[in-house]
C-alpha cells in the first residue's frame, strides 16, 4: 500500500455513504485534497481522510430536516429509523412531561394494576408453583388417616400404626414421623428457662427430605431408640447463631430441655427452617430436633389410641402414588384385623407433599389472582381510555404533522413510544408496589403461609412484570395509534380540536368505561359477599366468653411427674388458689388446650347396649382435661348435670362431661346420656377405664366460629393429668394488667416454672378468623382500587365529552336551553354508561360469585342485600364522577364557546 | 429566489464569486476554510450547493476526467442571476447594518485580547 493513496477501508465506506449523483465528484474532491495533504505529511493526510469518513457517518446519523443530497436512500432510510426512534422517545418524554396530570394518572393506574398482580402472582408462585425446597420433591408424600369413603376429614396416625406401615411398605425409601413439642431450654447463667420449639422426629426424617447437617452429624438409628443412653439433639441454624454465637465447639456440649440433658451432635443448614405448613412440616420453624423415641415424645407413643404423629415419606424412584396407595391399603387392612377397635371407616390417605402444602391456600390464592386480574384489566382499560382521550384531543396536532409529511408508520411509532414509556414507568412503579405489598403480607402473616417469608419479587416475576407492562403498552398503544393514523386531514385541521373525536372513537371510550364499571361491579360484589360473611361469622357465639381472659402456657418439667401425678395436680391446685387471691382476678383455671384449639382426639366405646343412632363414624371425641373452675372462667355454660369439683380427685369415681355435639352424635333424642359411661382402651394405664357422664355443656367452636364443633369430652384434671396446661385467668379489668402478678405467683410456687405464650383469649379467637379477615381485606382493597380507577375513567370520559361538545352546548344555550337542561344531558349520559356497566357486571357476578361459595358463610352467592348495596354504592360514585363535568358544562358562556372556534 | 440566505450559503456563494470558472467542490471548501479558518466537511458543501441549485441560485456542469483525481470528473458550479440578486441583497443588508459602526465592530473582542 502506497503512502499517497487514501486508506482503503475509509475509501470503501465513503463510496457506500455517498449518493450516486455526488459519489464521483465527492470522492474526486476528497482524493484531490488528500493528495495535497499527503505531500506535506502522509500520515496526517490519512488521519484526515479517516476523519472525513467519520464525519460522513455522523452526518448520516444526525437527524436533519433535509438529508444531504448525496446519501444513498437505503442507508438514509435506516439512519432515519434509528435517529427517529431516539427522537420518538425524546419527543414522547417531552410530551408526557408537558401533560403531568395525564401522565400521573396513567402511571398510577398502571402501577396499581401491575403492582397488585405481581404481588399476588409472587405469592402464588412461592406457594403453588415453586417445588418444595427439598431434594426430588416430587417423590415426597404425606400419609394421614381419613375416611375410606372419601368424606372430608383427616387425622394423624398413632405411632404403632406408623411403625406397621413403615415395616410393611416396600414402595418407600423412607417413611418418617414427626411431632412438635415446646420444651423449656435452661440457660447456664441461672436465668429462667426459655420456651423453644422442638421437632421430635424419627431418625430417617432428614434423609427422607435430603437435608444434611452443616456441622456435626445427623441422627442415626441408634440415636432414635428408647433408653439409648443420653439423648442427642440437632440445633437449627438460627438457634445455633442466636444462642450459641455460631460457635463450632457446640458439638458434644450438653443442653437441658425441661431439665433433661441432651448432647448436641449437629447443626442444620441455614436455608432450612423446617417450616412448611399444610401438614408437611410444622408451620412454625423448630429450634431443636430430637430423636422421637428417646425424648419427651416417647411418653405414650406405644398406644394405638393416641393419634399424634405426622408421617412424611419418600417414594422409591418409579413407584407411583397409586401403587403406594395400594400397598398401604393392604397394610391398613392387616392392622385393622389385628386391632379392630375404633377403626370403622378409617383408611390411609396418601397425597403428594407439594399438594398437601399448597392445599390450605390454593383456592384462596386462585380467587385472589382472579380478582387481581380483573383489577389489571380495569387498569388497562383505564389507560387505554386515557390515551384515547388524549389522542383525540391532539387530533389536530397529529393531522398537521401528517400534512407536513409524517408517515402513517411514523405516527404509529410515535404513539407507541409514548405508550411504551408509560408502561415502563408504570412497570417500575408497579414493581415498587409489588415489593412493598409482598413485604407487608409476609410481615402481617397473610393467610399464615410460612413460606411467604422466603417470597421476593425475583427475576422470573420481574420478567412476568415486564411482559405485563409491554402487553399493556401494546393494548393501550396500538388502538389509538391506528386510529390516529387515519385522520381526515382536512377536516381535522380546519375544525381544530372539537370536531375530531367522531362517533367511533367516542364509542370506543364509552365502551371501555362500561367495561370498567362492569369489572368493578364484579369485584365489589365479591368484596361485599366476603365482608358480609365475615360479619355473619363474627356474630356467632363462640361458645365461651373471650373478653377479659388472659391465657398462658405452663408445661411442667418431667420431675413433677410421679406415678399418680399427685405432685403436679397438687402444684396446679396451689398455683390456681394463689392466682385467684390476686387483686383484679375473678377466677382462675387450667386446661389442656385453649378453647380456640381443637388439640387431640381420643377414641372410646360407649358402655352398655349400642345407642340406636347410626354409627358409621369412629367414636372419637376431643380430649380435654380441665380444672374445676374451667367452665366458670372460660364462660362455657352448663346445660344439664353438674360441673367438676375438687372432690373429683384421682381417688374418686371417674367422671366426664360431654358437649352437645357429643350428645347429638352418639345419642338419639330418647336416650339419656347422663349416667352412661365411656370406656377407654389402654389410654390411661393408672386407673379404671370407665368414665361416667355427669354433665352436658354447650358447644365451643374450637377451630373458629364458622367451623362445626366436633364431639368433645372434658375430664377432671386430677383424673386425667397432662404436663402441658394452659392457664385461663378472668380479670375484672384489662387482663394485660395481670401478667406480672401471675408470673410472680407462678415463681412463688416454683421458681423454675416457665410461663410463656401469654395472650388474651380475645386475640386468640380473632386469630382463628384471620384468614377470613385477610381474604375479605384483600378483596375489599382490590375492589376499592377498582372503584377508584373506574371513577377516574367515568370522570375522564365525561370531562372529555363536555370539552368536545362545548360549542354544541353554547349553541343550545344561545337557542334557549337552560343550564339545567345541559346538566341533565351530561348527567344522563354518564349515568347511562354507569347503569349499562352495572347491569353487565351484576349479570356476570351471579355466575362468577359462585367461585367464592367455599369462602362464604351463611350467605348465598346471590345475596340480595350485597347486590343492592353495590348498586347504590356504584351509583353514588357514578353520580359524583359525572357531577363535576356536568357542573362544568353549565358554566359555559355561549358567547365564549362560539368564539372559541 | 425569495428567501434570505443562510450564513453558510452566503459563504458558498461568495466563494463562487472569488473562484470564477474554477469553482468545484474541494476549491470552494478550501476557499472558505482558508479565509474563515474553520474546517469543513465536503458533504456540508455539497448539501449547501444542492440546496442553492434547487432554489436556482447556482447551476452546475460536469468537467472532464483528470488523472490527478484518480480519473474522476469534477462538478463545476456557477452563480446564477437569482443567486446574484440574493447575494447582493444579503450584502446590502449587511452593509446597512454595519455602516458607521465598523470601527466599533472591529475593536470588538480584540480589546479583551485573547492571544
Amino acid at each position: 500500500m502506497s503512502h499517497n493513496t487514501p486508506p482503503q477501508i475509509a475509501s470503501w465506506i465513503l463510496t457506500r455513504l455517498l449518493d450516486r449523483d455526488a459519489r464521483e465528484f465527492g470522492l474526486g474532491d476528497l482524493q484531490e485534497e488528500f493528495d495535497v495533504r499527503a505531500r506535506g505529511n502522509p500520515a496526517s493526510a490519512r488521519r484526515w481522510y479517516r476523519r472525513q469518513m467519520a464525519r460522513a457517518i455522523a452526518t448520516r446519523l444526525t437527524p436533519r430536516r433535509r438529508q444531504p443530497a448525496f446519501l444513498p436512500s437505503a442507508v438514509a432510510h435506516l439512519a432515519r429509523v434509528g435517529a427517529g426512534t431516539v427522537q420518538d422517545i425524546r419527543y414522547a418524554a417531552r410530551s408526557l412531561r408537558s401533560s403531568r396530570a395525564f401522565t400521573a394518572m396513567a402511571v398510577l393506574t398502571l402501577a396499581l394494576g401491575i403492582g397488585a398482580t405481581t404481588a399476588i402472582y409472587t405469592i402464588l408462585d412461592t406457594v403453588l408453583l415453586r417445588p418444595l425446597p427439598f431434594q426430588d420433591p416430587d417423590r415426597l408424600v404425606i400419609l394421614r388417616n381419613g375416611f375410606v369413603d372419601g368424606r372430608p376429614g383427616e387425622w394423624l396416625l398413632s405411632f404403632p400404626d406408623y411403625l406397621d406401615y413403615q415395616a410393611g411398605a416396600e414402595g418407600f425409601e423412607h417413611l418418617a414421623a414427626w411431632l412438635i413439642h415446646t420444651p423449656g431450654l435452661s440457660s447456664d447463667d441461672g436465668a429462667p428457662p426459655v420456651r423453644i420449639r422442638s421437632l421430635d422426629v424419627t431418625w430417617d426424617l432428614l434423609p427422607a427430605l435430603g437435608i444434611r447437617t452443616v456441622l456435626g452429624r445427623a441422627f442415626l438409628p441408634q440415636d432414635d431408640r428408647a433408653g439409648a443412653g443420653q439423648p442427642t439433639a440437632l440445633l437449627s441454624h438460627s438457634l445455633w447463631r442466636d444462642r450459641f454465637g455460631s460457635d463450632p465447639s457446640v458439638l458434644g456440649r450438653e443442653i437441658r430441655l425441661d431439665g433433661r440433658p441432651y448432647t448436641v451432635i449437629g447443626v442444620l443448614p441455614p436455608g432450612f427452617t423446617g417450616a412448611i405448613g399444610g401438614s408437611v412440616l410444622p408451620a412454625t420453624a423448630p429450634d431443636v430436633w430430637l430423636p422421637l423415641r428417646n425424648s419427651f415424645s416417647a411418653d405414650g407413643i406405644e398406644l394405638r389410641g393416641l393419634s399424634n404423629v405426622s408421617v412424611i415419606g419418600r417414594l422409591r424412584p418409579g413407584v407411583s402414588l397409586e401403587q403406594a396407595r395400594f400397598e398401604l391399603a393392604s397394610i391398613a387392612a392387616a392392622i385393622a384385623r389385628q386391632f379392630p377397635e375404633g377403626r370403622d371407616g378409617e383408611g390411609p390417605v396418601l397425597q403428594s407433599a407439594g399438594d398437601a402444602a399448597a392445599r390450605p391456600v390454593r383456592g384462596v390464592l386462585l380467587i385472589l389472582f382472579g380478582a387481581v386480574s380483573l383489577l389489571l384489566l380495569i387498569a388497562c382499560t383505564n389507560v387505554a381510555s386515557l390515551i384515547l382521550g388524549r389522542a383525540a384531543a391532539r387530533g389536530r396536532e397529529f393531522a398537521i404533522r401528517a400534512a407536513l409529511g409524517a408517515g402513517r408508520g411514523r405516527l404509529i411509532r410515535q404513539a407507541l413510544a409514548e405508550s411504551l414509556l408509560l408502561a415502563l414507568l408504570g412497570g417500575a412503579a408497579g414493581w415498587l408496589i409489588a415489593h412493598l405489598t409482598v413485604q407487608a403480607m409476609s410481615q402481617l402473616d397473610f393467610l399464615s403461609i410460612p413460606r411467604l417469608a422466603t417470597a421476593s419479587v425475583d427475576t422470573r416475576i420481574l420478567g412476568f412484570l415486564v411482559a405485563v407492562s409491554l402487553l399493556t403498552a401494546g393494548v393501550v398503544g396500538v388502538v389509538p395509534a391506528l386510529r390516529v393514523s387515519r385522520p381526515q386531514l382536512r377536516t381535522a385541521i380546519k375544525s381544530g380540536d372539537r370536531a375530531t373525536a367522531g362517533g367511533s372513537e367516542s364509542l370506543t371510550r364509552q365502551s371501555l368505561v362500561v367495561a370498567q364499571i362492569a369489572l368493578a361491579t364484579l369485584l365489589l360484589v365479591g368484596a361485599g359477599l366476603l365482608i358480609r360473611s365475615l360479619r355473619h361469622a363474627l356474630e356467632i357465639d363462640p361458645g365461651f366468653v373471650p373478653q377479659s381472659v388472659l391465657t398462658a402456657r405452663l408445661q411442667l418439667p418431667l420431675r413433677f411427674v410421679d406415678p399418680e401425678w399427685r405432685t403436679s395436680v397438687d402444684l396446679f391446685e396451689r398455683l390456681l388458689a394463689r392466682i385467684e387471691r390476686l387483686p383484679g382476678v375473678t377466677s382462675a383455671s387450667a386446661a389442656y388446650m385453649l378453647p380456640t384449639d381443637p388439640g387431640w382426639s381420643n377414641s372410646f366405646q360407649i358402655e352398655g347396649p349400642p345407642p340406636s343412632t347410626a354409627r358409621e363414624r369412629k367414636p372419637q371425641a376431643i380430649f380435654r382435661p380441665v380444672t374445676p373452675g374451667y367452665f366458670r372462667t372460660a364462660g362455657v355454660r352448663l346445660h344439664r348435670g353438674r360441673t367438676f369439683t375438687a372432690r373429683d380427685s384421682v381417688d374418686a369415681p371417674r367422671v366426664v362431661i360431654v358437649n352437645e355435639s357429643f350428645v347429638r352424635t352418639y345419642f338419639d333424642d330418647r336416650e339419656e346420656p347422663l349416667g352412661r359411661s365411656l370406656v377407654y382402651g389402654n389410654w390411661w394405664a393408672g386407673g379404671p377405664p370407665e368414665y361416667e357422664i355427669v354433665g352436658i355443656v354447650e358447644d365451643v367452636h374450637f377451630s373458629g366460629r364458622t367451623e362445626e364443633t366436633p364431639p368433645a369430652t372434658y375430664f377432671p384434671h386430677a383424673q386425667q393429668p397432662v404436663r402441658e396446661m394452659y392457664l385461663l385467668v378472668r380479670a375484672e379489668g384489662d387482663p394485660w394488667d395481670l401478667v406480672d402478678s401471675i408470673r410472680a405467683a407462678t415463681s412463688a410456687v416454683d421458681p423454675t416454672l416457665p410461663v410463656d405464650t401469654v395472650a388474651t383469649l380475645e386475640e386468640l379467637l380473632a386469630e382463628t378468623e384471620s384468614s377470613r379477615r385477610s381474604i375479605a381485606l384483600a378483596i375489599a382493597l382490590f375492589a376499592a382500587t377498582a372503584l377508584f380507577l373506574s371513577a377516574i375513567g367515568v370522570y375522564g370520559v365525561m370531562a372529555f365529552l363536555v370539552l368536545q361538545r362545548t360549542r354544541e352546548f353554547g349553541i343550545r344555550l344561545a337557542l334557549g336551553a337552560s343550564h339545567a337542561d345541559i346538566r341533565a344531558m351530561v348527567l344522563g349520559r354518564g349515568l347511562t354508561l354507569a347503569a349499562i356497566g352495572l347491569l353487565i357486571g351484576l349479570g356476570a357476578a351471579i355466575p362468577v360469585s359462585r367461585v367464592l361459595s367455599g369462602l362464604l358463610y351463611e350467605i348465598r352467592p346471590t345475596d340480595v342485600p350485597t347486590f343492592t348495596a353495590v348498586v347504590l354504592f356504584l351509583g353514588a360514585v357514578g353520580c359524583i364522577a359525572t357531577w363535576i363535568p356536568a357542573r362544568r358544562a353549565t358554566r359555559i358562556d355561549p358567547m365564549v364557546s362560539l368564539r372559541s372556534e | 429566489m425569495g428567501r434570505a440566505l443562510g450564513e453558510f450559503e452566503q459563504m458558498v456563494l461568495l466563494a463562487l464569486v472569488r473562484l470564477g470558472d474554477d469553482a468545484y467542490g474541494v476549491r470552494i471548501k478550501e476557499e472558505i476554510e482558508r479565509r474563515t479558518g474553520r474546517e469543513l466537511f465536503i458533504g456540508a458543501v455539497y448539501t449547501a450547493l444542492a440546496r442553492l441549485q434547487k432554489s436556482g441560485a447556482v447551476s452546475s456542469r460536469v468537467g472532464e476526467p483528470t488523472a490527478k483525481r484518480g480519473g474522476r470528473r469534477k462538478k463545476f458550479y456557477r452563480l446564477e442571476p437569482a443567486g446574484e440578486v440574493a447575494l447582493n441583497r444579503a450584502y446590502a443588508a449587511y452593509r446597512e447594518m454595519t455602516s458607521g459602526i465598523e470601527p466599533k465592530l472591529e475593536s470588538m473582542g480584540t480589546s479583551r485580547g485573547s492571544s
